[in-house]
C-alpha cells in the first residue's frame, strides 16, 4: 500500500491477490472490498531499493558487471561468462532458481541489448533468450510500453492506434520526434542495438580478480585464512606476470544463503609483498561472518599500479628506500586504525596560522616540495583548534593583556610582545568578514607561553568589542 | 667420567673471557662501568660505540647521563612538570630537538603519535626539526596509542617513535622497551590527557623507562622595555632527571636558544649557579660544582 495525496493505493500485490482481481495502481478500498480478508502493508521503496542493490551485489557472481535497475530490475551483463555455465540458458536457470530459493518472483530475459532484454524480461514470454539478429522480430510483438517509456508517451502512442513497437518501424522519424519528442526514438535505438548504451557497474571493474569455489562449503577461521593465502598467491603470480603491485584488494565471500560480505585493504604505494598482504588481510578476516558456510571466495585487485624495481641504497640516503622502508607500517596503521589517521604536514601558503599546514595522506608521489622556511615569528608548538576564548584585560587600544582567564583559571601576564598582525585573507571566501587579529606572545608568571590574539580592533564601533583568544602555547 | 669432561670444558670455555679482562689500572672508571652495565644488559652497554646516542648539547646533562647521552633503542619518558602537566609542551618540544639531532644523522621519518593534531608543525624548523620527517598518527584510544609505538618501533625505517599517552603499565613499557631494544629505535612517551591530579598519578608509577624527565617552565629574565611591557627573555626550562637506569638523578635550570640549549644564565656574565641560589651556601661547594649546574637542594 502506498500514499499518493488522500489516496491509497496498492503499490504491489502477490499472486493469490492478484488472482483475485487485485491490480497494483487499485484504491486501497476498492481493493479491500473486493478482497476483505487481504493483509495489508505499507510500501517500504527505501527499502526495496537497498534491498536490490544487495541483488546486485549478490549478482557479480555471475558477472562482475552487474547494477539495480531501479525499482524492480536487475542487469546483468554476461559477455563472456556464459560459457562457465555451459550456455545462456543454464545461466539464466541457475540464476532464476537461486532468485526463487531466496523468496523472490523473478522473470529473466536474455538478449543483445539493455532495452530488448528489459523489454522481454517484462513483456516477453518467460525466460526468453533472444538470439543475436531477431531481436527486432522478438521486439515487433510487444507492447509500446516495453520500451521504457514514460505514461505521457506511452499513452499518447496508443491514443493514436500504435500499440504494438513492430508499429512504429515503418513510420517516418521526423513525424515521430515532431510528436513524441527524441526520447521515443532514442529508446526505440537502445533496443534495437542501433544507439550504444551500457550499463554502469555497481563496483568498478577489477583490474584483475581470481576466485575459488569450494566442493564443500566452509566456514571454519583456518580454512577462510587458508582459501585467502591461495587467492592472493594466484593473484600476485598474475600481477608478477604483467610487472604491476596492488594498491587495493577486495575480497567478497559468496554465502550459502546468497549473501556476500566482503572487505577492502588498501596500501599506500604498490605492493606484491605476500606475507605483508596476507597480514593486511588476515588482521580483517574476523569481521567475515561465513553464517551457513562459504562457497565461493574471490579476490580482486581493485586498484593496481605499475611496480618499478628499486636499487637497495647502501647509505641510506634515497628517500625512495626510505619510503619502501616504512611503506609496510604505514599499511598496517591505516588498515587498523582507518584512512586519514595517519598523515603528514603539509606547508599551505598563507598567513593565517591554523591555515599555513595541512595534513595529507603519506607516501604520496609527485608532491611539490614544501617550503617550511618561511620567515616567521616564533610559533607555538602546539596549536590549539578551534582557538580557545579567553577573557582577558588590556589597555586600550592595542596593548598586551594585562592579565586573562583561560579554562577558569586566572592568570596574571608578566612579560608580553607584540602584537603580530595578521589580516584575514579577502580573498579567501570563508574569511568573509572575519576579523583582523593582533597576535601576542604573552609569559605569565610560573613562566608558561601563550599565543593570545584579540579579534578584531578598538574603534568607534562600540557594540561589537573585540574578543581574545588563546591560540598556541609556546614551549 | 663424563661429568668431569663437561666440567673441564666449561672451565676452558670461561678461561679465556678472564684473561681478555685488561687489568683494571687500564680500565678505569669508565670501563668498569662499561662492564657493570654489560653485567646488568643495560642498554648504555654497547650504545656508547654501536648505536651512538642523543645528546641535549649540552656538557652538564650530556656529562651526568650514563653513555653521554639518552642511548638510542630505548625508552625514555617525559613529563610536564608543574603548570605545564596538562599540555606538555615544553615535553614535545624537548623531544622535538633530541630527535632533529638524529635526523641530521641519517634518513628515517618520525612517528608522532597523539590523540589531537596539536602539534604546529610551522613551530618545528625552530628546532631544527624537519617537518617533511614527521608522521603524524592520530588514535582515539590509549590501547591504540601503544599498539601503534610497538608497532613502529619494530621498523628500522623510523629514527624516532614518539607517542602521547595518559596511562602506561609496567608490562606494558617493558614491552615497548624491549622491541625498541631489538631495533635500535629510539622510543619517547609524553605524558599527556586527562585531568592533572590523575595524570600526576600515572606518572608517578614504574615503568621500564631508561630515563624519566619533568620538564616544567621558569620564568625567563625579561628584556626591560620602554615604557611599560617587559618583553620575554629566553625561555627557561627547568629540567629534572628523576629516574635513570644506571645513572644519578639531578636537576638543571637551562634556556632555549635558537640554535639549542645553554645553561641558564643572567645578563651579567654570571653563571646561574652562582646568582639563582640561597643566600650562604658553603663557599667550597661553590668552587666545586660545575657552573650552570644547579644543584636540587639549592
Amino acid at each position: 500500500m502506498r500514499s499518493s495525496g488522500n489516496l491509497r493505493l496498492v503499490h504491489a500485490a502477490d499472486d493469490m491477490a492478484l488472482a483475485r482481481g487485485l491490480f497494483p495502481g487499485q484504491r486501497l478500498a476498492d481493493a479491500l472490498a473486493c478482497v476483505p480478508d487481504a493483509r495489508v502493508e505499507p510500501a517500504d521503496p527505501a527499502g526495496d531499493l537497498g534491498n536490490l542493490h544487495q541483488l546486485a551485489q549478490w549478482a557479480t557472481r555471475f558477472s562482475p558487471h552487474a547494477t539495480p535497475d531501479a525499482p524492480d530490475g536487475l542487469l546483468i551483463d554476461i559477455t563472456g561468462c556464459a560459457h562457465l555455465w555451459q550456455g545462456e540458458d543454464r545461466l539464466m536457470a541457475d540464476a532464476l532458481a537461486r532468485l526463487a530459493r531466496q523468496g523472490f518472483q523473478a522473470r529473466g530475459a536474455i538478449a543483445g541489448t539493455i532495452g530488448a532484454a528489459w523489454a522481454s524480461a517484462r513483456f516477453g514470454g518467460d525466460h526468453a533468450i533472444i538470439p543475436p539478429g531477431s531481436i527486432s522480430t522478438a521486439l515487433g510483438r510487444l507492447p509500446v510500453r516495453a520500451l521504457r517509456l514514460d505514461d505521457v508517451t506511452a499513452s499518447g502512442l496508443d491514443r493514436v492506434g500504435l500499440r504494438r513497437i513492430g508499429d512504429l518501424y515503418p513510420l517516418p522519424r521526423a513525424d515521430l520526434t515532431k510528436r513524441f519528442g527524441a526520447r521515443l526514438l532514442e529508446r526505440l535505438d537502445q533496443a534495437l542495438g542501433y544507439a550504444a548504451e551500457s550499463l554502469s557497474p555497481l563496483a568498478p571493474m577489477p583490474d584483475h580478480r581470481v576466485s575459488l569455489v569450494f566442493a564443500e562449503p566452509i566456514s571454519a577461521p583456518d580454512s577462510i585464512a587458508r582459501a585467502t593465502d591461495i587467492l592472493l598467491t594466484r593473484l600476485l603470480g598474475e600481477l608478477e606476470r604483467q610487472e604491476l603491485g596492488v594498491r587495493r584488494l577486495g575480497l567478497v565471500a559468496h554465502r550459502l544463503d546468497e549473501t556476500a560480505p566482503g572487505l577492502i585493504i588498501g596500501t599506500a604505494r604498490p605492493s606484491r609483498d605476500l606475507k605483508h598482504l596476507l597480514r593486511l588481510l588476515t588482521e580483517k578476516l574476523d569481521t567475515i561472518d561465513p553464517g551457513p558456510g562459504i562457497e565461493r571466495m574471490s579476490l580482486s585487485a581493485l586498484v593496481s599500479e605499475r611496480m618499478t624495481a628499486t636499487q637497495v641504497d647502501f647509505d641510506r640516503r634515497n628517500p625512495a628506500v626510505t619510503a619502501a622502508e616504512i611503506a609496510p607500517l604505514v599499511d598496517r596503521l591505516t588498515n587498523r586504525l582507518g584512512p586519514g589517521s595517519l598523515t603528514v604536514p603539509r606547508a599551505i601558503t598563507s598567513h593565517v596560522p591554523e591555515r599555513a599546514v595541512a595534513f595529507v595522506p603519506p607516501l604520496q608521489k609527485k608532491q611539490p616540495p614544501n617550503d617550511w622556511h618561511a620567515s616567521l615569528p616564533p610559533r607555538p608548538i602546539r596549536l590549539l583548534s578551534p582557538p580557545e576564548p579567553i577573557e582577558a584585560m588590556a589597555p586600550v587600544p592595542d596593548d598586551p593583556p594585562l592579565s586573562f582567564r583561560w579554562r577558569h583559571v586566572q592568570h596574571r601576564v608578566a612579560k608580553a610582545e607584540g602584537p603580530e598582525r595578521i589580516r584575514p585573507e579577502w580573498w579567501q571566501p570563508s574569511d568573509e568578514g572575519k576579523d583582523t587579529r593582533d597576535y601576542y606572545r604573552v609569559e605569565i608568571e610560573d613562566g608558561r607561553r601563550f599565543w593570545l590574539y584579540r579579534s578584531g580592533l578598538y574603534a568607534q564601533d562600540t557594540t561589537r568589542p573585540p574578543r581574545w583568544f588563546l591560540h598556541g602555547i609556546f614551549a | 667420567m663424563e661429568q668431569k669432561g663437561i666440567m673441564k670444558h666449561d672451565l676452558t670455555r670461561s678461561r679465556p673471557a678472564l684473561a681478555a679482562a685488561p687489568p683494571l689500572a687500564a680500565v678505569g672508571l669508565a670501563g668498569l662501568r662499561r662492564q657493570v652495565a654489560l653485567l646488568e644488559k643495560l642498554p648504555q652497554a654497547n650504545a656508547g660505540e654501536t648505536r651512538g646516542n642523543l645528546t641535549w648539547g649540552l656538557g652538564s646533562i650530556d656529562r651526568h647521563l650514563p653513555g653521554g647521552g639518552l642511548a638510542l633503542g630505548a625508552l625514555h619518558e617525559f613529563v610536564g612538570h608543574g603548570p605545564d602537566l596538562e599540555e606538555a609542551s615544553l615535553a614535545a618540544a624537548a623531544v622535538t630537538r633530541l630527535v632533529s639531532h638524529r635526523q641530521q644523522q641519517g634518513n628515517g621519518s618520525t612517528l608522532w603519535i597523539a590523540r589531537q593534531r596539536d602539534l604546529y608543525a610551522r613551530a618545528l624548523p625552530e628546532r631544527g626539526f624537519d617537518p617533511d620527517r614527521l608522521l603524524h598518527l592520530r588514535i582515539n584510544r590509549n590501547a591504540d596509542a601503544l599498539w601503534a609505538m610497538e608497532e613502529a618501533l619494530r621498523c628500522t625505517g623510523l629514527n624516532a617513535v614518539v607517542a602521547e599517552v595518559s596511562a602506561l603499565d609496567l608490562t606494558q613499557s617493558r614491552r615497548l622497551q624491549l622491541a625498541a631494544e631489538k631495533s635500535g629505535v629510539p622510543a619517547f612517551i609524553i605524558r599527556r590527557g586527562g585531568r592533572a591530579d590523575q595524570l600526576r598519578q600515572l606518572s608517578a608509577q614504574p615503568i621500564a623507562a631508561v630515563t624519566r624527565w619533568r620538564i616544567g617552565p621558569a620564568p625567563s629574565l625579561g628584556i626591560a622595555a620602554l615604557p611599560h611591557p617587559t618583553l620575554p627573555g629566553a625561555a627557561r626550562w627547568h629540567i629534572e632527571l628523576w629516574r635513570c637506569r644506571g645513572g644519578r638523578p639531578g636537576t638543571w635550570l637551562i634556556e632555549e636558544h635558537e640554535d639549542g640549549w645553554r645553561e641558564a644564565t643572567f645578563p651579567q656574565p654570571v653563571a646561574a649557579a652562582l646568582a639563582d641560589r640561597s643566600l650562604a651556601p658553603p663557599a667550597a661547594s661553590v668552587a666545586a660544582s660545575e657552573p650552570g649546574i644547579k644543584r636540587a637542594a639549592g
